[in-house]
């Protein structure tokens, strides 16, 4: 008599699935310095919330690396709970909060730690300022953005590769700042600026070549970024490298991630990292750090508005105000 | 930077004073009579801008061309900037970089230091242009950004909601129109640029540097400036409509530093390496992505030409090879249910469209009620052959207190209705509140309120039959304030059993105006009975004295006899309820001056009158109900006339709903059909138990009953009857109506016309009026209908529908 109340296995049993590690990958063509990965960025993802986004930064080789992924839900603009003082302005909040699961190496508590409390912080400036809460009195805009994977380096100044600092926090900040500009400009509030996040960092150059950080060069290395410091004796320079991963290996000596709106052309959040001088030729190296995080900022602006307008696109195509064009070409963005 | 005088005495900024004066005395040459301290103080206003010194002494020392013009250009250019006064620079990189990143051999003054080995001079923070961006700086005017203030008030008007503008209003919207009008004039300049435009570096024509030509002989770095200005103006043409790759480059340019852009960006030394970056910079989904995305992304053609695939290693088993190769246990059972006829019916269905389904679905509902199809039975025959025995409805009616209730108990007691444990149960619980008289009572009574009140209050039905007759026990309710239940209980009657208490005082009182005994009889009449049986209830009270028994009868006949009841069918009979005397068993030892037939006897002898059999059908609803399961509407009630049988349409009024009978049953045993004079109780389908209410009529809908709203009454009235508001009870039906008008009074005897319009019509006289129902479409009342009107908790006149 077969057990017919439960849902039972086949007798014979089955083998596991093994996945092979996939051949088709195409061999990876290392970044230079300046050029930013691509970004992958979709908005309208979660339905219950007003606005909401998804960021992803491209797989790497090896599909076991992880790489940033985030979610930004927006809700509001809703009534002010009712514990809240009067507000003649919308208030917005941020919440930035890891998935247990998101960090490479350890599982993360449920509970907020001081490293979500801060990046929430940070968020919450980065996006204030390009809400137009004036539009919107007596009302909160909740901004929570969920990161579920996430390339690691998290840790603070000095604990880096070498002495070099971590840029992993920085790149989730940045992320998470560009998605959630897209999430609030999804819910239809309204902006004086989208913002988008960059991030940029300081590495050594030894007669044009980027450095890498090798195993097993730890004590040169160590060496190398005192001499970097004075780059005009051994003539070796400090190169900028745009969107830095962790997962490079670069040893960054600096970094900084920026707020940056760029119809506007102005900061609404600057983070760095690291030490910084001024270099044999007065250049400053927190001026060129910025300026190349704002550079990175505005590049991903480009695929915000990309992200924004598609949606948009796609709203206006589903009530049938446009018809989808042959090849895609929608005015002046040409759409891959 | 504090700008106070005394701040400005401080020689902070003599070389840049000095500097500047130079290059300003260069441009203008010494055509302008100006002085140096002159240039000095507008180099400071304007922040050491050569260019813009140059301007503001131009303006001032221009010859005749305008004399006219303003000589103080600050507060101008200030109203110019914003119209609330408000208004503030953006930094700029992009700006900046069109200014100063220029070669260094333009206006070298504009930014004095930067990259340029000063000698031993000490550099400021402003001359490492660690302000260069800040907003009070150089900005130039295309940069500046203007804050408009939306008004949160409403537009003024005036008040009351006129769609007139006030004065001020008026005012107020000429000014701003003005206003618009010379902003048109402005040109293109304050048109709104799109945002991707915006990115994009502005023309430098706009800047502020309109040096004149005519009025100044190019110098060698004029001209060089011009040249640059030029160049800019026709190199990044600002296009809304910008391709990515123009705007990205354009971006990218401005991110250049102005001191060394090779070293800042290597890469950018070759635009095209770097441009192409911004259109790949749309990253393709992951397969996680995907995931939820799938069905956007694959509408906006994204290639995602390398999509993994898994492959599964090992090679598959026997087993597994095989296993989906016969059908699985799913659908074999699948197979089996679609091979009924049931599943296949619907699955038939669901291959139409959408509206057929509906519609599909809506007749599965009709053909869901399990509806027998009708026998086409000849009722009246079956009636007439049918072996059953007769069956009788009456009703108790009687003062309040007369003992109908104990009455009925005793006599459904002693034809063993009720078992002897349920007696004993009622008496240990009577005595326990101290009615112990009252246990026979509560076989009728079965509400707490009523049994701890004593008092019946509404119409208890039970039922129970002789040898010859199946009985139906109405008990009406004694107490005045329920006589419109005992009008729905006499209704439902073919004969009325009189209580009345034989003790001393309470027949009387019982008989008097007020009394109900008077007020029932009437009413029953009225009602259409006209078998009555006077039952002397309580001779135990009075010792069984023949001479009471005797003195209340003849009191009662000439009532009686008065009140419309005929002597033959008038019936008199000595009992008590209490002892069950003379009930069922005879008590010729109590009452040995009586040899008459027992109350059952009597019952049993009183024919019920003839039933309107053949007329259509009438049943007036007495009670609505939910009966059971299979059965969710029910409804029970008298049928007045007319027959039916199983699977019969009626018509309810006045909801004016069909409903088809799904079941009948008389006396609590399923029929197959029922003629009048029975109590039935109707299992219906294909109603809402919304459209049937209490006193609500089901008939025919061959001949149906029109609702009326006016109508007029043959009446005999018990009270004054004036013009006045009334209550229309018929059964279980009342309503509330008016009395018209009264058409005429009519002698009791001749049936001739008294008097025409009477003002007033006394009690104990027959008349015609006209009665109205206030509320309402009207009551499904007709011609021969039996009402009563009712004023204040007293009846005020029976009569007939005409």
């Amino acid at each position: 008599m077969t057990d017919r109340r439960r849902i039972n296995g086949p007798a014979e049993g089955t083998t596991p699935p093994v996945f092979l590690t996939s051949s088709t990958h195409k061999p990876v063509i290392k970044r230079s310095p300046t050029t930013l990965r691509k970004i992958f960025l979709k908005t309208s993802l979660t339905p219950p919330a007003t606005g909401s986004a998804f960021l992803e930064l491209p797989t790497p080789s090896n599909p076991s690396t992880p790489t940033l992924k985030l979610t930004a839900s927006v809700y509001g603009p809703r009534p002010l709970p009712s514990s809240t003082t009067f507000s003649p302005d919308a208030r917005l909040t941020a919440e930035l909060k890891f998935s247990p699961f998101s960090t490479p190496g350890h599982r993360r508590g449920y509970i907020r730690d001081g490293v979500e409390r801060d990046l929430s912080a940070q968020l919450s400036i980065a996006l204030e300022k390009s809400v137009d809460v004036g539009k919107y009195p007596k009302s909160a805009i909740d901004v929570f953005v969920s990161v579920l994977d996430c390339e690691g380096g998290l840790g603070d100044a000095g604990d880096g590769n070498d002495g070099g600092v971590e840029v992993g926090l920085m790149g989730v900040v940045a992320g998470a700042i560009s998605c959630a500009s897209a999430a609030i400009a999804d819910a239809g509030i309204e902006c004086f600026d989208l913002v988008a996040g960059g991030v940029a960092g300081l590495i050594r150059e030894r007669g044009g070549v980027v450095e890498e950080d090798h195993v097993g060069e730890g004590m040169e290395a160590g060496e190398d970024i005192s001499g970097a410091r004075h780059g005009e004796k051994k003539n070796r320079g400090i190169a900028l490298v745009l969107d830095p991963s962790p997962t490079d290996g670069y040893i960054i000596l600096a970094a900084a991630a920026v707020g940056y709106m760029a119809a506007r052309d102005e900061l609404t959040l600057v983070w760095t990292k690291g030490s910084m001088g001024r270099e044999g030729d007065g250049t400053d190296e927190v001026e060129r750090l910025v300026d190349g995080a704002i550079a990175a900022a505005t590049s991903v602006r480009l695929v915000i508005n990309e992200a924004v307008k598609e949606r948009l696109l796609l709203g206006l195509k589903e009530i049938g105000l446009i018809k989808e064009k042959a090849g895609g070409n929608d005015g002046d963005i040409v759409m891959e | 930077m504090s700008r106070h005088k005394n701040i400005r005495n401080l020689d902070l900024h003599a070389g840049q004073l000095r500097k500047g004066l130079a290059q300003v005395r260069k441009t203008l040459g010494t055509e302008i009579p100006v002085t140096d301290k002159e240039i000095q103080e507008s180099l400071w206003y304007y922040y050491f801008d050569v260019s813009k010194t140059i301007n503001y002494i131009l303006s001032q020392h221009a010859p005749a061309e305008n004399p006219k013009a303003k000589p103080q250009p600050q507060p101008s250019r200030k109203a110019q900037k914003g119209t609330s006064g408000i208004s503030f620079s953006l930094s700029s990189y992009m700006a900046h970089e069109h200014v100063c990143a220029s070669p260094r051999t333009n206006l070298p003054g504009c930014l004095p230091g930067i990259g340029q080995g000063h000698g031993s001079e000490k550099k400021t923070a402003t001359e490492l242009g660690f302000f260069r961006d800040c907003p009070w700086g150089n900005v130039p005017e295309h940069r500046r950004g203007e804050i408009i203030v939306e008004r949160i008030h409403p537009r003024g008007g005036l008040l009351g909601g006129s769609g007139k503008m006030s004065k001020l209003a008026a005012l107020a919207k000429a000014r701003k129109e003005k206003a618009v009008a010379e902003k048109k004039q402005d040109g293109e300049e304050k048109a709104s640029v799109s945002l991707l435009a915006r990115l994009a570096p502005k023309a430098p024509a706009r800047a502020p540097t309109p040096i004149s030509k005519s009025s100044l002989p190019p110098t060698q770095e004029s001209k060089q400036e011009i040249k640059q200005k030029t160049k800019q103006v026709i190199m990044p043409e600002p296009q809304p409509e910008a391709e990515p790759e123009k705007i990205a480059a354009a971006s990218s340019q401005g991110l250049g530093h102005p001191e060394d852009p090779k070293t800042f960006f290597p890469i950018l030394k070759d635009k095209s390496i770097y441009m192409p970056q911004f259109t790949s910079l749309l990253g393709s989904p992951s397969s996680f992505a995907l995931s939820f995305f799938g069905e956007r992304i694959s509408t906006i053609k994204m290639n995602t030409t390398n999509q993994e695939t898994f492959a599964i290693s090992g090679a598959p088993t026997a087993a597994q090879a095989k296993a989906f190769s016969e059908p699985s246990p799913d659908d074999i059972v699948i197979a089996a249910q679609s091979g009924s006829k049931g599943l296949n019916n619907a699955r038939k269905k669901t291959d139409k469209p959408v509206e057929k389904i509906e519609a599909a679905v809506q007749a599965m509902a009709i053909d869901n009620a399990p509806v027998k199809t009708r026998k086409k039975i000849d009722v009246l025959e079956e009636f007439k052959n049918a072996k059953t025995k007769e069956s009788a409805n009456f009703v108790v009616i009687g003062h309040v207190d007369a003992g109908k209730s104990t009455l009925m108990g005793r006599l459904l007691y002693d034809c063993g209705v009720i078992d002897e444990r349920t007696i004993q149960k009622f008496k240990a619980e009577a005595e326990k509140i101290g009615k112990s008289s009252f246990h026979f009572a509560w076989v009728l009574d079965q509400t707490d309120e009523e049994r701890s009140r004593g008092v019946t209050m509404d119409i208890a039905t039970n039922h129970f039959s002789t040898a010859s007759t199946n009985f139906t026990i109405l008990d009406a309710p004694g107490h005045r304030d329920f006589v419109p239940n005992m009008i729905a209980g006499a209704s439902q009657a073919d004969f009325a059993v009189l209580v009345l208490d034989a003790s001393t005082g309470a027949f009387e009182s019982g008989f008097q105006n007020n009394g109900q005994t008077r007020e029932h009889t009437l009413l029953a009449r009225a009602i259409g009975i006209s078998r009555i049986i006077v039952a002397v209830n309580k001779l135990d009270a009075v010792n069984w004295n023949h001479d009471r028994y005797i003195e209340i009868t003849q009191q009662m006949s000439h009532f009686l006899s008065n009140a419309g009841f005929s002597s033959d069918s008038t019936s008199f009979v000595p009992c008590s309820g209490l002892t069950g005397a003379n009930i069922v068993h005879d008590a010729r030892d109590k009452m040995p001056w009586y040899n008459g037939p027992t109350l059952i006897q009597t019952l049993e002898s009183s024919k019920p009158q003839s039933r309107g059999i053949s007329s259509p059908l009438r049943i007036t609803i007495n009670d609505v109900f939910r009966g059971g399961i299979q059965n969710p509407v029910s409804i029970s009630g008298r049928i007045e006339a007319g027959s039916l049988q199983v699977a019969d349409t009626l018509l309810t009024l006045p909801s004016k709903e069909s409903a088809t009978v799904k079941g009948i049953e008389i006396n609590e045993q399923s029929s197959e059909w029922a003629v009048a004079g029975h109590n039935v109780t109707l299992h219906l389908s294909g109603i809402d138990i919304i459209h049937l209410k209490p006193g609500d009529v089901m008939c025919s809908p061959e001949s149906p009953i029109v609702p009326l709203s006016c109508f007029d009454l043959k009446i005999l009235s018990l009270e004054t009857i004036t013009p006045m508001l009334v209550g229309i009870h018929r059964g279980r039906l009342n309503a509330s109506g008016r009395v018209v008008s009264l058409l005429e009074s009519i002698d009791k005897t001749t049936g001739k016309t008294l008097k025409k319009k009477p003002r007033h019509v006394s009690p104990g006289v027959i008349a015609r009026i006209k009665v109205e129902v206030t509320l309402g479409a009207g009551i499904p009342v007709e011609k021969g209908n039996k009402l009563v009107l009712r004023l204040g908790g007293k009846t005020v006149a029976a009569g007939i529908v005409e």
